[in-house]
């Protein structure tokens, strides 16, 4: 009996519980998803330094995005491409994650037309240290890597490395001051999916770009 | 049993602070303090758990089979954590991006069970829910009296705003052992201050 009236309790406490955060979920889900969407879509925008408003209402944004932004499809993985006003290309955008110091690190980066140089990084999500590792989302340190050709490259196969930038005209970019890990990860991320990008640049060419469908 | 709720909120503030008296929920002090921004975040998140999880856990008080307290404790608190982390991503999303993992962790930090289980456990439901309340400002001035020295002295600004003056940031105040100095600081400090007012009052009553 007692043991009934203990089952009883807590598979009523469990259900109400469960109710109620099953259904705040469920109200806020849209909201969420479409939060999410949005970041994803400014972060796009931004790797493709293509304008717009901060306070763009998310409606507005995803028409710009279907507009300037191509889709396609590579290896499973999604690859976009950036059009200027006159729908011509401005260049190719790929997705890099991989292990940050305190979780995974996840963006864009985005290449000329010529897939040999780098246009921008940006990034979607990461745990670095905020005021340390986190900063590699300032402007400054993003903007290191723009313009780096890939020919340019430190050694086979390294083609960035961040620690100290030096003047011998390869892609040496500064590091951020108390977060050595965050670079050392941020640097074994970009060059492995920098390689597997150049490994795979034939296929690149030849994918077919379509309009984002967004659900 | 009735516990004036002036007592409580002395008790929960300073008598018996989560942080400097009771030594709990360190890991979030160390970890969310080097911004004051993320840390009010933190605390509002904290304080609201706090209160509403004692508020509830001392509603069912004389339902709850006592071998199950800490189960069914620990089930309204992560309902709490879990509602509060959908509301700051559907409105706050670039806090919620910030904070990261921390407020999925509130779960888990000791003031919360640690309250319910020692007050909201045989209290009636409003002096829990004062308790909640002051256990909560209690944890939240420390932690924010830690980010405003931390984010002041180690990037030169508070919430962001740049300091009116120029010098050499100290980058350790940012990182963990910063948290950890300052952690140490305070807490003699407040204990410093306590020792002197008893001194003071044993002295007064000779």
């Amino acid at each position: 009996m007692r043991l009934f009236k203990e089952l009883l309790f807590i598979f009523l406490v469990s259900l109400f519980f469960a109710g109620l955060t099953v259904s705040v979920n469920q109200a806020l889900s849209g909201r969420i998803l479409l939060n999410e969407q949005t970041r994803n879509t400014k972060k796009l925008l931004q790797v493709f330094k293509i304008p717009y408003a901060e306070n763009a209402s998310p409606e507005s944004l995803r028409q710009l995005e279907a507009k300037r932004i191509d889709e396609g499809r590579l290896d499973g993985t999604t690859v976009y491409r950036g059009l200027d006003e006159k729908g011509e290309p401005l260049g190719y955008a790929i997705p890099i994650s991989g292990k940050g110091f305190w979780g995974r690190i996840h963006g864009f980066l985005s290449l000329d037309n010529d897939l040999k140089a780098i246009k921008g990084i940006v990034f979607t999500s990461h745990n670095e240290t905020p005021g340390l590792g986190a900063r590699i989302e300032e402007q400054w340190f993003r903007a290191q890597f723009e313009g780096l050709q890939l020919a340019n490259a430190v050694r086979p196969g390294k083609y960035v490395e961040i620690s100290k930038s030096d003047d011998s005209g390869k892609n040496k970019l500064d590091a951020i001051t108390g977060a050595t890990m965050t670079s050392i990860a941020l640097e074994k991320i970009v060059n492995d999916d920098l390689k597997s990008f150049v490994a795979n640049q034939d296929k690149f060419r030849r994918i077919e770009w379509e309009s984002p469908q967004r659900k | 049993m009735g516990v004036s709720p002036k007592k409580i909120a002395l008790d929960g503030i300073w008598n018996n602070n989560p942080i400097f008296r009771q030594v709990l929920g360190i890991c979030s002090t160390l970890a969310v303090t080097n911004l004051v921004t993320n840390t009010l975040v933190m605390c509002i998140g904290l304080i609201y758990t706090q209160a509403m999880s004692s508020l509830t856990a001392s509603s069912l008080r004389t339902i709850t089979p006592y071998r199950l307290r800490i189960i069914s404790s620990t089930l309204i608190i992560a309902a709490y954590v879990i509602v509060l982390h959908n509301v700051l991503q559907a409105y706050f999303p670039e806090i919620s991006t910030q904070l990261g993992p921390y407020v999925g962790l509130i779960i888990t930090n000791c003031i919360i069970l640690g309250r319910v289980e020692a007050f909201a456990g045989n209290n009636p439901p409003i002096p829990s829910f004062l308790d909640g309340l002051a256990s909560g400002v209690g944890y939240s001035f420390i932690l924010l009296a830690i980010a405003v020295v931390r984010e002041g002295l180690g990037f030169g600004t508070i919430m962001g705003y740049q300091l009116p003056f120029e010098f050499t940031h100290w980058t350790i105040m940012v990182m963990a052992p910063g948290a950890f100095f300052m952690l140490g600081i305070i807490t003699w400090l407040c204990r410093w201050l306590d020792a002197r007012a008893e001194a003071a009052a044993a002295a007064s009553k000779k």
